[in-house]
């Protein structure tokens, strides 16, 4: 068909941050894909396949706010709760927990479209992009941080791009200098959320630590004091009981409120305590923006503890473990307060930007020891993976055919 | 079907508290309606020839607009945020009219002592997880309150889409909790209801929205500057700033 019947199917558009790939674009693509899996193949890597559409819960599940408020989530015919992948992680997970693998060097390559909603400022954002990556799972060790990392940029090489900004943190870190202070993983998760804040300075700790206090997070004393006090004993709890527990409950029981009450109160943190944390955490980020220089930090554990020193140190060892990846030329950047939107992470973490770029983030990865529990493992496995925006990475590239 | 090209036309709420409020805040702009029967769907704006108000229920002015069965309408933000298409015709003329402010919030069972903040619903929604179950919530604006819930690590939910009165609800028993619209949580307090910190799904006034299209046309292009400019003017005034 030479011509469209004027005013048919030519006034449809592709829906807002969607696009038709041409097939020299497509070529392009799938060159840098099959590149890429060459090397992840060559390194032990078995490529494996995922469904487009998982339970929304999957997701949602522990990977923060970014992304939860970014998926394409909709119920199906069958009434279920689903949403396009945002990420492959998740499902590579899920389908490692179904499988029932041995828990031991599991290595799993993937590709394929990845769908984040956007909207507002950011409405005209690409909102499918090709994601090319792999997840090592069973290895705690540093030499898979290691391999994990180089294997990154190694791909990112594989487009020919010239070098790129490696923009490093360490979650791990964050948790031990928070876990010095007593800090539950309920504050430790809002802290966290809170990271890029608390380094731009947009939220100052008094802020933070009050909006805790708003969000039932820390121990507000007035609230405690006037009238969840002296619930420690069963003669206090019915008296409380008969008081203010009044009127109707729908479908949870009296005990079901009052054992989540006393539960609550018990694990609260004290305002105190996340206050200095949080202040000693904001001096922590400054001293590590200001050095930037690793080596230099040879002392931190001085002031900040023996655990902060080390991940410190692993992060160096990273990095020097990583070595030259020629001809791409790298440049570290420490960033501490990065979290990459997904919050699962627990060790190294990373974000890949272009040198010309304004830090449009092209891949990243790091490592993430508690999923596989948080999705229903029995036990913590350690795993650590990468993906990177193959869309992303051609479009900074002239000349797609220069493809190393 | 699109407004006749000499004849602009302006849907505005029929109903709920905007209704009063859209018509005072147009008085004060100079822009007083003329309804003759209060049964009629239909007014004028004497000052302004080539204008026709539209009455339409608050839920269905941006469809309406959408569809340039009216050229302009002043709604509440939620309402449009709701119904509002990404890629459609419709845009945002003025954000904050200042007058209809509300909330889009959650309202939780006064008697659920132990809930009092939005990471305390996170876990009471695990709690119904846990048995089996599922919290079920009750609202007018599904769409909103679905991003929200997912935007803060909640997927374990079932919606109860309803146009009626929402806060009887969990009394009647066919939602746990509600999110509805409210401006100081009164109705919700005197249905044994309670808003929790980190609930505001979000804060709302009426704005302004047009269709781009209808709005390039000529003799509706020129109406609707004059409109949004007597608008402005009076936003502009020193009594109004804010």
């Amino acid at each position: 068909m030479d011509t469209l019947p004027s005013g048919t199917l030519s006034s449809f558009q592709p829906i807002v941050g969607m696009r038709d790939f041409s097939p020299s674009e497509l070529k392009s693509r799938n060159k840098v894909i099959d590149s890429v899996g060459n090397l992840l193949s060559a390194n032990g890597f078995e490529m494996a396949d995922y469904p487009i559409i998982e339970p929304t819960e999957l997701f949602v599940k522990k990977s923060g706010g970014d992304i939860g408020g970014r998926l394409y989530s909709f119920i199906d015919p069958g009434g279920n709760r689903v949403s396009l992948r945002p990420e492959f992680t998740s499902s590579v997970i899920r389908s490692f927990l179904l499988e029932g693998s041995p828990s031991v060097g599991i290595r799993r390559q993937y590709a394929g479209s990845v769908f984040r909603y956007s909207d507002g400022e950011h409405t005209n954002e690409v909102k499918e992009f090709t994601q090319i990556g792999c997840e090592l799972i069973g290895s705690e060790s540093i030499q898979s941080d290691i391999q994990i990392l180089r294997l990154a940029l190694q791909s990112v090489s594989k487009t020919a791009v010239p070098s790129v900004v490696v923009r490093m943190g360490n979650i791990g870190l964050i948790r031990a200098l928070l876990a010095g202070y007593g800090l539950n993983e309920t504050i430790c998760f809002y802290v966290l959320s809170n990271l890029s804040t608390l380094r731009s300075g947009s939220l100052s700790s008094i802020e933070l630590v009050e909006r805790a206090a708003e969000l039932g997070l820390v121990s507000d004393s007035k609230e405690i004091d006037e009238s969840y006090t002296d619930l420690s004993d069963q003669e206090s709890i019915n008296d409380f009981l008969s008081q203010d527990l009044t009127g109707n409950t729908g479908r949870r029981s009296r005990s079901d409120i009052i054992n989540r009450l006393i539960a609550k109160e018990n694990t609260k943190v004290d305002s105190g305590s996340l206050s200095k944390a949080i202040d000693q955490l904001i001096l922590f980020l400054k001293i590590a923006e200001e050095k930037q220089d690793l080596d230099s930090l040879s002392d931190i554990g001085n002031d900040f503890g023996n655990e902060v020193q080390e991940k410190v140190d692993e992060l160096n060892s990273v990095i020097k473990g990583v070595g030259n990846v020629e001809p791409l030329s790298v440049n570290y950047v420490l960033d501490f307060s990065t979290s990459r939107g997904l919050t699962y992470y627990t060790g190294l973490i990373f974000d890949i930007s272009l040198n010309h770029s304004d830090h449009t983030v092209v891949g990243g990865g790091g490592r993430y020891d508690g999923l596989v529990k948080m999705l229903g493992g029995s036990e913590d496995v350690p795993a650590v993976g990468f993906a990177i925006n193959v869309d992303s990475l051609l479009s900074s590239v002239n000349s797609p055919d220069s493809t190393a | 079907m699109t407004s006749d090209i000499s004849q602009m036309i302006i849907a505005i709420p029929s109903d709920g508290a905007l209704y009063e409020s859209t018509l005072k805040f147009l008085d004060v702009c100079g822009l007083r309606v003329n309804r003759e029967n209060s049964r009629r769907y239909t007014a004028t704006i004497p000052v302004m020839g080539g204008v026709s108000i539209l009455f339409q229920r608050g839920a269905d002015i941006t469809g309406k607009v959408e569809d340039a069965n009216a050229d302009v309408g002043i709604l509440g933000y939620d309402r449009f945020l709701e119904i509002r298409r990404e890629d459609g015709s419709t845009k945002l003329l003025i954000e904050n009219l200042g007058f209809g402010s509300c909330l889009l919030a959650i309202g939780v069972p006064d008697s659920w002592i132990d809930v009092s903040s939005f990471a305390d619903l996170a876990d009471v929604s695990a709690e119904f997880r846990a048995k089996g179950e599922t919290i079920r919530i009750a609202t007018k604006f599904p769409r909103l309150v679905e991003r929200f819930l997912l935007k803060n690590g909640v997927s374990h939910f079932s919606l109860v889409e309803s146009s009626g009165t929402l806060e009887v609800a969990p009394e009647m028993g066919f939602a746990d909790i509600i999110v509805d619209i409210t401006a100081t949580g009164t109705t919700m307090r005197e249905n044994n209801l309670k808003l929790i910190h980190g609930g505001t799904v979000i804060e709302s006034e009426a704005c302004l929205i047009g269709n781009s299209e209808s709005l390039l046309r000529p003799g509706i292009q020129k109406l609707a500057d004059d409109f949004v400019s007597k608008i402005n003017k009076y936003m502009d005034s020193s009594q109004y700033k804010k």
